[in-house]
């Protein structure tokens, strides 16, 4: 990089630093941020339970297995990142930052950028990129306040929480690439945060709905499996009985429908239930291709859970292992006993392993590519627009 | 001497369709080096247009000429360019320093001569008292004062200025006028697009008057008012034609045939003393009152009207839209 173009890029991002300090809310977002994980500091844990100061208590925690490390690195996972970064500071940094761009383009303001010796794509790109050290000081603070209160108050040193940095910050690129397509659009700061936070619920909605036919499917296909299984099972029984009553194989249809008629029922379901089963596959399967080049906003907070804590495994830890009753049973036999005891039902957690598994090269590959195609669109409408 | 600007055919288009508007077609114009040049025209004549287009800030339908020797819209040559928007905004966050920190920082200005450079300007403009305040707290002129600042901070060799003067009280255009003069002397160029037309008659070397997006006058302010000047003699009552015959005889043979009478006037087509001392003594001799004597030579203010009110075409009103088309 030339030395203008260092001098250029600085001031350009320094002046978006100043913007952003300008506001009430980014201070007060930063407040909450560093606050938040010192908020942990007074719990503790002891033999008994859950202590906060010098009360305890009556917490069903299994202090024999979770360590106070774990305990906070569980609440970061489960409340701080999840509620606070992936929501709260998003939206709060939403606002804070969809008048940039609406503003930097208004007529009267843009000219003296756009008279200075900087090319109309670099001088674009590094302004969006400006807005995105809103969300970076957030992330930033807030994971560094959280790695120090697990790694000095609670003995754990787990420097993965700095991973939120990068995938929170890649969650914020992709609504806010969407924002300043709209504010370059509209031109109005307020109408972009809004059309951003619209198109961000139908993200969440379409990807809800991806999981529910899913889980349609997965269910079914558990249905199915068990319909198939009972035909074995009962042409099982028919065969052994035809056996008892001296009758040499091979058994016709007939025969086994006659000995146990209950087979037919069981092939009636399982007719029922396949083209239930393609319907959903196939539902699923085009619902999957409408997603797949859509920012994944959900499924890169996930990845949270996946590479700093499961969160599953967060809250086994620190509530169910208390008493043995409450322990949940992995491969459950009878599903409605399952979803009587409130544990997953089969469907469910194939669904979730579907969902877990998807690879982050995936979700994060093509949510920038969404992110680059929309920055490409910016930067198309900045290069040719008359000011 | 190359020229600061030498433009060939420029030409803009906004829209298209029954919304097409030509908003510059086919500006030529020459800028030399060292010189005050002022742009003026109605409302929409396409000023901002032409001076955008020279700074890239909207795209040419054509475009030929040079910029301080280099092709219109060569990225490098912008670092020595200064220009002050109309209608500038600053962002309201900034302080007036910052602005000027920001404007040298995308001009390339090293750190220590922009810092050098915005304190003496400051200064220059009497805004140094001014530097930490934000920007939403200034007043019109002070916004002014700083938007002419951040044009000079990368010590730019061609500066354009839209509307100057705009919102500044008449001590600061005064000191605005100064500050533009000794510009000149530093050998800069200066284009000033302005509607306060006795500003530009102070400071211009040259004038251009655009109409509907051409050039339809220009040149110093004696070629534009040349075949106007004259002397007048005002007399208290009408002159008859003896006075009239003694002033053709005066003014010579080549001025003669534009001596002539506007009601109690007689109109002497030279700045030349010596016919109007002649139609002076003989209008005393012959008892006539003389009420005024004085050489006369049309303001740019004149010539702006006239050149307006020969074009009986709604310039102005077209110009309206194409300043709307501009964004």
């Amino acid at each position: 990089m030339s030395s203008m173009s260092f001098r250029q890029t600085h001031a350009i991002l320094a002046d978006a630093i100043r913007d952003l300090r300008a506001g009430r809310l980014f201070w007060l977002a930063l407040i909450v941020s560093t606050v938040l994980p010192l908020a942990l500091l007074p719990i503790g844990i002891n033999e008994n339970g859950l202590t906060v100061f010098h009360w305890e208590l009556d917490a069903p925690i299994n202090t024999g297995t979770t360590t106070l490390g774990n305990l906070y690195l569980a609440v970061i996972a489960i409340i701080g990142i999840p509620l606070w970064l992936t929501w709260g500071a998003t939206i709060v940094a939403l606002v804070s930052t969809s008048g940039m761009i609406p503003s930097f383009v208004a007529s009267g303001s843009v000219e003296f950028s756009l008279a200075k010796p900087i090319g109309r794509v670099r001088l674009f790109l590094t302004k969006w990129a400006g807005g995105l050290l809103f969300a970076a000081a957030q992330v930033g603070v807030f994971c560094l306040s959280a790695f120090l209160v697990v790694w000095i108050r609670g003995g754990m040193f787990a420097p993965e929480i700095l991973l939120a940095i990068p995938i929170v910050l890649s969650m914020f690129a992709y609504l806010h690439a969407i924002s300043a397509l709209f504010g370059m659009l509209t031109g109005s700061g307020n109408a972009a945060m809004l059309m951003t936070i619209g198109v961000w619920f139908a993200l969440f909605v379409v990807a809800a709905t991806e999981a529910s036919f899913l889980q349609q499917r997965a269910q079914r296909e558990v249905a199915l499996e068990r319909a198939e299984e009972k035909i074995e099972v009962r042409e099982e029984f028919a065969r052994r009985k035809l056996e008892r009553d001296g009758v040499s194989p091979p058994y016709s249809r007939e025969q086994m429908l006659e000995v146990n008629p209950t087979i037919e029922w069981a092939e009636d379901e399982a007719d029922r239930l396949r083209p239930a089963v393609e319907t959903w596959t196939t539902w699923h399967e085009r619902l999957s291709l409408v997603r797949a080049p859509l920012p994944k906003t959900g499924e890169t907070t996930d990845l949270l859970g996946r590479w700093i804590v499961d969160t599953d495994d967060a809250q086994r830890l620190m509530f169910m292992g208390a008493e043995e009753d409450d322990e949940i049973d992995e491969s459950p036999e009878d599903e409605d006993e399952t979803a009587r005891r409130g544990g997953p039902t089969r469907a469910e957690v194939e669904r979730a392993v579907e969902l877990a598994t998807k690879p982050a090269w995936w979700i994060l590959g093509t949510s920038y590519a969404f992110t680059g195609v929309v920055l490409g669109i910016c930067c198309l409408i900045f290069a040719r627009r008359d000011f | 001497m190359t020229a600061a600007l030498d433009l060939h055919d420029i030409a803009k288009t906004f829209g298209r369709g029954r919304k097409r508007v030509d908003a510059l077609r086919g500006v030529s114009l020459a800028v030399e080096p060292g010189q005050i040049f002022g742009l003026l025209g109605p409302n929409g004549a396409g000023k901002s247009t032409l001076v955008k287009v020279l700074l890239t800030v909207i795209r040419p339908k054509h475009c030929n000429g040079t910029m301080l020797g280099e092709r219109i819209g060569h990225r490098g040559t912008l670092a020595r360019v200064g220009y002050l928007p109309e209608h500038h905004r600053f962002p309201a966050y900034q302080t007036g320093w910052q602005a000027l920190e920001y404007a040298g920082a995308m001009a390339g200005v090293p750190r220590r001569e922009r810092r050098k450079r915005a304190h003496e300007l400051l200064e220059l403009t009497r805004m140094t008292d001014w530097a930490k305040h934000r920007v939403r707290g200034y007043s019109k002129g002070m916004r002014q004062r700083l938007g002419l600042a951040q044009a000079l901070v990368n010590n730019p060799e061609l500066v354009f200025l839209d509307e100057p003067t705009d919102g500044v009280d008449p001590v600061g255009r005064r000191e605005i006028r100064e500050a533009l003069l000794e510009l000149r002397s530093q050998g800069k160029t200066l284009m000033i697009n302005s509607h306060l037309l006795s500003e530009l008659e102070q400071t211009c070397d040259r004038v251009a008057i655009m109409l509907k997006g051409q050039i339809a006058r220009e040149g110093t302010l004696d070629e534009l008012a040349s075949g106007q000047t004259c002397y007048r003699v005002e007399l208290a009552t009408p002159p008859d034609e003896s006075l009239l015959e003694i002033a053709r005889k005066a003014a010579g043979p080549s001025d003669a045939p534009g001596v002539r009478i506007e009601d109690h006037t007689l109109l002497l087509p030279t700045l030349n003393p010596a016919p109007a001392q002649a139609v002076l003594r003989s209008a005393v001799e012959r008892g006539l009152t003389v009420t005024e004597l004085r050489p006369f030579r049309p303001s740019l203010e004149d010539l702006f009207i006239e050149t307006v009110s020969e074009d009986s075409g709604p310039g102005g009103t077209q110009g309206k839209a194409e300043a709307g088309g501009a964004r």
